[in-house]
């Protein structure tokens, strides 16, 4: 069963947005002025060029990347490697799960306790994983268009709000950038499952294709928030909200018809909040399924999930601390590997010759 | 297949994530106004039941006040909340009127508690009243406006007379920037009449810096002229004459050596054709924004344009602009037409 480049590329952006809509714009609000815009732009630039390198070194992206680690590392340690692969993943969906439980409970429902949210999350995680990849990618077309939507809609909405002075002075807190670049970066971390996903399309160099289009337009999309954001609420004013885009949203009052497009935003941050989870969990099955060649990762769904949860339970601050680590870990493997497998392709094709 | 569409069908239960606080709409008490005083705050309830006309001409509407003495909003809401049969709901909250003895010590804490909550927008409005809220509040009788949200964001967001506005958002904005906001000041007459009931009377605009007032502006020819389109009365050899700004004006300000100089041009459209004495808006403009500059006051945002002459916010930051403000000069154009 294949998955369709545009689908994927929407599924992507989803990914990424859903980070945007919950905090993941306050590291560009710190830098402040016209810099805070540039560094998103940057930020996705540094993304394309980080494929490129990886590109050059190796045509890595043109096999399934199971494959190449086994090349690479040898079959045993491909395993070993594969599985702690699965436990990053695993965690990476413990956190998105628990970003939006805190979120969700913060905002939308104070009064209800996070375990009775979660119960939600766990429903698109089962859905999910039993519709499977085809279905998701599917689902997320519509979902990533209707967030473009919302983008340009908040963007028009809050036309009153928009003071050019605020993004002055031009350089912002600019020595901050030095220290928000890995979290700019971290943003876009989640586009790396694309090399896990590479035996599910049709054409091997698709991934090529999905990958730079994801990340255009999940940074172009990115930094318009950021500029709206940076427009209608000035520094430092613009640190002190933990969900930027809901004040963003909060303040368009327009005209009767769209004063509450806030509420509008709750429901497809929302339904972004179950994709992005459910499919972070389907790519830890993914992994764990191919890693380990096995023929259906149906039979694990139940445990996946159930670390999931379990791992959720973790303080938000260890959370933090640990998405650094392991997406700089997973981001210096790639290259890493595409390294050693341009050697070890070489050599074995000088054994062939000889 | 038939799990697929068992699956696909679940995903609609992820809409009913919002049923398990919910509230039912008649069991709310919605609060419109809010009053805060020394001894108190004054929740202003709109009675739906009241309500006995269709949309916005309903024949009465009247507002129920329930007083709660406290030191703090939160313990306020509580106690009101035990007073009543109902759930106060904030959101359809308009408008925070504050006493000016309030407004002096400042009502930073329970403006930044409103802002906290969700379903409050961003939107309400402030004002100082000269008589306490809760008073205000009491006697006010819509008549012409039965809803009461709707009453007092009509008030205040007039298209044609000028009147100082001062959002929850600006006000919060001001006091993380360390910036100076303008808010209306307000009083109401006291009477049987049904214009009584529904006049509410603008005094002038305070000046409020770290969420605090310190400064009444008086001149509101040179506040409506500079912050808005909207008509203003001007007072002019025992005449009065109603002008306003054709277009926002044009400023730019740079700075000359340490001292920060603010140039102005103004388009001001004189409806009736009979004022032509420009240069008697430009000195008395120009009188006025030395005279709030001397307090060190910055009501105008200049501040804002003079961020362009600095490279960063640290650089900016050490400029100090609120010293720098004393000494602030304004060059001061206004070219009059007679708006046809």
């Amino acid at each position: 069963m294949y998955i369709g480049e545009k689908e994927t590329k929407w599924l992507f952006v989803t990914l990424i947005m859903s980070r945007v809509f919950v905090n993941g714009i306050k590291i560009f609000a710190e830098i402040s002025g016209l810099l805070g815009v540039v560094f998103g732009l940057l930020c996705s630039g540094f993304m394309i060029f980080y494929f490129w390198i990886i590109d050059k070194i190796e045509n890595v992206s043109a096999n399934n990347f199971f494959d190449v680690m086994k090349i690479s590392y040898g079959k045993t340690a491909a395993i070993f490697i594969g599985a702690a692969l699965a436990l990053i993943s695993l965690f990476n969906a413990s956190m998105r799960l628990k970003m939006f439980l805190s979120a969700v409970t913060d905002i939308i429902l104070p009064d209800s306790p996070e375990a009775f949210v979660a119960i939600f999350f766990v429903i698109a995680i089962f859905a999910v994983s039993f519709l499977g990849l085809e279905s998701l990618t599917r689902y997320a077309l519509p979902t990533g268009v209707v967030i473009v939507a919302l983008v340009l809609f908040t963007g028009i909405f809050n036309l009153e709000n928009y003071r050019f002075s605020n993004i002055f002075p031009l350089m912002g807190n600019g020595y901050k950038m030095s220290k928000n670049v890995p979290d700019g970066i971290f943003l876009f971390s989640d586009i790396i499952y694309l090399y896990f996903l590479t035996g599910f399309f049709k054409k091997k160099h698709a991934i090529k294709r999905v990958w730079l289009k994801s990340v255009v337009l999940s940074g172009a999309l990115i930094t318009v928030v950021i500029g709206l954001y940076q427009l209608a609420v000035p520094y430092p004013a613009s640190i002190g909200f933990d969900y930027p885009y809901f004040r963003l949203a909060s303040l368009a009052n327009t005209s009767v018809l769209f004063q509450r497009i806030d509420a509008v935003v709750y429901i497809i941050w929302l339904f972004s909040g179950f994709v992005s989870t459910g499919a972070l969990a389907l790519f830890t099955m993914i992994i764990f399924a191919e890693n380990f060649d096995m023929s259906d990762y149906k039979g694990i769904i139940h445990i996946v999930i159930f670390l999931i949860i379990a791992f959720s339970a973790l303080d938000k601050n260890y959370f933090n601390l640990l998405s650094n680590v392991f997406t700089l870990a997973v981001l210096i493997f790639i290259p890493v590997t595409a390294i050693l497998y341009r050697f070890k392709a070489l050599s074995r094709r000088k054994n062939n010759e000889a | 297949m038939k799990l697929r569409y068992i699956i696909f069908l679940s995903f609609f239960l992820l809409c009913f994530t919002g049923c398990y606080d919910h509230d039912e709409i008649d069991s709310l008490a919605n609060v419109t106004a809010v009053g805060i005083e020394e001894e108190g705050f004054t929740f202003a309830i709109a009675d739906t039941g009241s309500f006995s006309g269709e949309g916005d001409k309903g024949t009465e509407s009247s507002i129920i006040c329930i007083f709660s003495k406290s030191d703090n909003i939160e313990n306020a809401i509580e106690e009101a909340n035990s007073k009543i049969s109902k759930k106060l709901s904030f959101s359809h909250l308009s408008a925070i009127i504050v006493s000016d003895y309030s407004a002096k010590e400042g009502i930073y804490d329970t403006v930044d508690y409103f802002e906290g909550m969700p379903d409050v927008r961003p939107q309400v409005l402030i004002a100082v009243s000269d008589i306490k809220p809760s008073l205000y509040l009491e006697n006010l009788k819509p008549s012409l406006e039965v809803n009461t949200e709707k009453y007092f964001l009509s008030l205040f967001q007039k298209d044609s007379s000028y009147i100082p506005v001062l959002k929850m958002s600006d006000y919060t904005n001001s006091v993380k920037c360390s910036k100076d906001v303008i808010a209306p000041l307000i009083t109401k007459t006291f009477g049987d009449d049904k214009s009584d009931g529904e006049s509410t009377f603008l005094l002038g605009a305070v000046v409020l810096r770290n969420g605090k007032m310190c400064f009444e502006c008086d001149d509101m020819v040179t506040l409506g002229l500079l912050n808005s389109t909207k008509n203003v009365v001007l007072d002019y050899q025992n005449q009065k004459y109603i002008i306003n700004a054709e277009k926002a004006p044009t400023l730019t300000a740079k700075l000359n050596g340490e001292k920060p100089v603010v140039n102005i041009h103004l388009d001001v459209s004189n409806k009736n054709g009979i004022f032509t004495d420009g240069k008697y808006i430009e000195e008395r403009i120009e009188s006025y924004l030395k005279k709030v500059s001397e307090f060190g006051y910055d009501i105008f945002g200049f501040s804002d344009l003079l961020k362009k002459s600095f490279r960063t916010i640290q650089s900016y930051e050490k400029y100090n602009w609120q010293k720098s403000i004393v000494n602030c000069d304004y060059n001061v154009e206004v070219k009059i037409s007679d708006g046809k």
